[in-house]
């Protein structure tokens, strides 16, 4: 066990709520259903208690049951049938940051996960990978795609890299 | 770049202190709530294993036919697909739909039971409604708000032994579960939760794209342009599956090397991993689909092309035969001009 490893509630809320509910949010697309997955994934760590190697595990659990918890969401049948309402987030974006944010909702979900976790997060191809349980080559295609598409919806380059 | 405005965009986005307060007190009442092991709702008792096998065997060549079309996916448990592929074997499912019918006549409460005492339930610290009730005291239809994860993976392990699967669960949560099924070559990512189950082909092809793949990375590093190769995957409407593989592009390599640098291979297969076509083209173009040929007929087309006939590079990919032997196949990519455009042709020839 790693001396940075979080136990106490209040220390691990402060230390990812950030992260669990911007993934949230960044892949479910609103703001009520992005507090659910969070508090799901947040009720699951305190359910199941895994063991942890380190810090870096701990975090890449709750990135990793986020992103399922949010799989889960989108499958669900309630959601496959009914419209989120149009919940407008209280943080003023610009209006480029919105034009942005609404292409990447559009992409499909597995393509909104990989450029989600490249780019906010900071993981690399391998470990997005290995996060998802995915060959690495499907997650380099998937980024590749979304990046066509994104490039068409935006009229320009969303990266440079390939 | 429009990355940047997507991190400066999600920057902004972070969990509000009411959020936070809320979730603390969540896991804290999570903690320190009793654990009494919950009966569970019988949504999967109705149908016994040996009677799952048994739809699930008549119903296995609808489900072998999607799978072979790459992906299969259920909105339901074994059960619906049982009962939707074999109504003649309802009965076996009949006292599941028994207790759907009447759930009071089981001793559990209806839905409006269960309702009216949820409203007089105190409420937690979210404003759930809590009750405090001994695991005999629960009443049979609240379980179904904790999922039971057993109940799912033997769901799962039904279908995936109806269909010759061997299953390995990976990582079990509240409420799915994630792991591979493995049948000869073909690896399948299982993925399944409270909205069913779905199997997705990862890598029937894997040992050839890999193969394909490590082989490309090595010419492509040998020209100086850092060796990564990238794949896509796609399904096509006959059910084949497409792979493709390309190197990476380097703004460093010289410019003669563009043309091979980003060369695209594209390998049709066929259901039991045969090759049905490979096509190469470059820079991506999608769509370009050359007939499978000798490396003498492809070689001579470069030729007629205008190009010097050269061998730009080769692959050795492997091809599974249906048996789960693997038949090797070489790739030829060769160089030819048209129009000033640089092409490569590409040729596969079984060894």
């Amino acid at each position: 066990m790693s001396a940075c490893m979080l136990h106490d509630p209040a220390e691990i809320v402060e230390a990812y709520a950030d992260m669990v509910y911007r993934t949230a949010y960044g892949l479910v697309k609103n703001p009520a259903d992005a507090e659910d997955v969070a508090q799901e994934v947040f009720l699951s760590l305190v359910r199941t208690k895994p063991s942890f190697e380190s810090a870096e595990h701990q975090k890449a659990w709750l990135l990793r049951t986020t992103v399922n918890k949010c799989k889960d969401h989108f499958k669900s049948a309630w959601q496959r049938r009914t419209q989120g309402l149009d919940e407008s987030f209280s943080v003023p974006f610009t209006p480029e940051e919105s034009a942005v944010l609404d292409a990447v909702r559009a992409l499909p979900d597995k393509y909104r996960t990989v450029i989600y976790l490249y780019y906010i997060e900071g993981y690399s191809a391998k470990e997005i990978a290995q996060l998802l349980g995915i060959p690495q080559n499907t997650v380099l295609s998937q980024m590749a795609r979304a990046r066509k598409l994104l490039k068409t919806a935006l009229k320009g380059d969303f990266d440079d890299a390939l | 770049m429009h990355c940047d405005e997507y991190r400066s965009a999600m920057g902004k986005v972070s969990a509000s202190p009411e959020l936070k307060a809320k979730l603390v007190a969540a896991m804290e009442a999570e903690e320190t709530a009793p654990r009494a092991k919950t009966r569970r709702f019988p949504v999967r008792a109705g149908l016994t294993a040996a009677a799952a096998a048994a739809v699930l065997a008549l119903a296995a060549p609808v489900f072998l036919g999607r799978i072979g079309g790459a992906s299969l996916s259920t909105n339901g448990t074994a059960q619906q697909y049982a009962a939707a592929a074999a109504p003649e074997e309802t009965q076996d499912v009949a006292p599941q739909m028994a207790f759907d019918a009447a759930p009071e006549a089981q001793g559990r409460m209806n839905q409006s039971e269960v309702s009216a005492t949820l409203a007089d339930a105190p409420a937690d610290a979210l404003g759930n409604p809590t009750l405090d009730l001994a695991a005999d005291e629960l009443p049979g239809a609240l379980p179904l708000l904790e999922p039971d994860t057993s109940g799912l993976e033997n769901d799962v392990r039904n279908l995936t032994d109806a269909l010759g699967l061997t299953l390995t669960v990976t990582q079990q949560e509240d409420s799915w579960l994630s792991g591979e099924a493995v049948a000869g070559g073909a690896v399948y990512a299982v993925w399944a939760g409270s909205s069913g189950i779905e199997l997705s082909l990862t890598s029937e092809a894997g040992l050839a794209y890999e193969d394909a793949s490590g082989a490309l990375a090595q010419w492509s590093a040998s020209r100086g342009n850092g060796g990564e190769t990238y794949s896509a995957e796609n399904e096509s409407a006959d059910g084949a599956r497409e792979v493709r593989l390309w190197t990476a592009e380097d703004s460093g390599a010289a410019a003669s090397l563009l043309a091979y640098t980003r060369t695209a291979v594209t390998a049709t297969l066929a259901q039991d991993g045969t090759v049905l076509s490979l096509s190469a083209a470059p820079r991506l173009t999608e769509g370009t689909e050359l007939a499978l040929r000798s490396e003498d007929e492809a070689r001579e087309e470069a030729l007629a092309e205008g190009g010097d006939g050269a061998e730009t590079h080769r692959a050795l990919c492997y091809a599974d035969n249906g048996s789960g032997a693997l038949v090797p196949h070489y790739l030829f990519c060769f160089s030819s001009e048209t129009g000033g455009e640089t092409s490569v042709l590409v040729s596969a020839v079984q060894q």
